[in-house]
């Protein structure tokens, strides 16, 4: 019998095989294994974003000096287009977006589609933070900013990673 | 959700839906159950596999294509799932067959011809040489090569079905 039609039988025995009642032993770890893959904890999503941040937020000082950080020595630098397009405060709100929407984007596109989704649900908390512990970093090792300006950099921030969020979300579903 | 299909269930247990996974495994899991306990001897097996499906369809879930139909995917799935286990255990059982400790003691001649013994893979010629000439135990080759006694008893058992395949074939020719 080849290969094919063996399926076929088999496939019969299966539409024909009795309802069985599957034994709780039996279905109640399946159903929680799922459940907890299902449902992942925030918090995890939260650290795995994070570290994806960092590494890509880092990488992308190479093409967007933040705050005039430029580690890779690199001539070219998206901040300056930036400023002749939007001005100096427009400057600041787009190196937010681009920052912390590059990661997420990132994040986004290796994370489970259940992880992402749970990104997606908390996403304000989580772009919040995600903003506020670049702004803090940046600060810890140097950068020098006025208020406004690091208000406009961290609205940036906030709303490149919602805006990053919602975009992988859809892309991933309809990929 | 039960009057969804099961395609647009399993479109949503792919973006993540619990309630979508719950109404779909109370479907099929009872088919699926009841398909396995029909096909393998124990009921033991039976709920190791039914397990393994359902972690099979959880980790598979993104490569369903929305525009197929959700029930010989599952199939497939439980069949592919039910094939590699009964191979495994058919495995597992004729290994299982050669009690080492109870094959006869190893002798003061080499047994085997070199020719023989050339066609096996090396790990197996070396067990096997130090299990029956050197007269080792499995313990002292596992030492020696650096692995597990029970892995060393596996590499013994192997070679020799291996060689009396080899033997076989040569007595028919």
């Amino acid at each position: 019998m080849n290969e094919h039609k063996k399926w076929q039988t088999e496939f019969e025995d299966f539409l024909k095989a009795e309802n069985t009642l599957v034994p709780r032993k039996v279905s109640d770890p399946v159903l929680d294994h799922i459940s907890q893959a299902l449902n992942p904890n925030p918090w995890s999503v939260f650290a795995q974003v994070l570290g994806i941040h960092t590494l890509v937020g880092f990488l992308s000082l190479a093409v967007c000096h933040q705050f005039g950080m430029n580690p890779f020595g690199t001539n070219q630098s998206l901040d300056s287009w930036f400023m002749t397009m939007f001005g100096h405060y427009g400057c600041m709100f787009a190196c937010g977006v681009l920052f912390t929407g590059a990661g997420v984007l990132t994040a986004g596109s290796i994370l489970k589609l259940e992880e992402l989704k749970a990104l997606r649900q908390t996403q304000f908390l989580q772009n919040l933070a995600l903003g506020g512990i670049s702004l803090i970093l940046f600060v810890t090792i140097g950068a020098e900013m006025a208020a406004t300006i690091a208000g406009l950099w961290f609205l940036g921030a906030v709303l490149g990673g919602i805006m990053a969020t919602e975009f992988a979300w859809r892309l991933r579903r309809f990929a | 959700m039960s009057l969804r299909t099961d395609e647009e269930l399993m479109a949503s247990y792919q973006e993540g839906s619990e309630e979508a996974f719950k109404e779909l495994y109370k479907r099929h899991s009872g088919k699926i159950y009841g398909y396995l306990k029909s096909k393998v001897k124990s009921e033991q097996q039976a709920s190791d596999l039914y397990q393994e499906v359902f972690m099979k369809i959880h980790r598979s879930k993104h490569l369903y294509k929305k525009s197929l139909p959700v029930i010989p995917w599952i199939f497939s799935i439980t069949y592919s799932v039910m094939i590699d286990g009964l191979r495994k255990t058919s495995k597992d059982n004729i290994l299982d067959d050669y009690d080492m400790d109870t094959l006869p003691t190893p002798v003061t001649e080499p047994i085997f011809l070199p020719e023989e013994l050339s066609n096996l893979p090396s790990n197996q010629q070396t067990a096997l040489k130090m299990r029956y000439v050197d007269e080792k135990t499995f313990q002292e080759i596992a030492d020696s090569l650096n692995t597990s006694p029970t892995h060393v008893r596996k590499l013994v058992s192997r070679g020799i079905l291996q060689l009396k395949k080899i033997l076989n074939n040569g007595d028919k020719s």
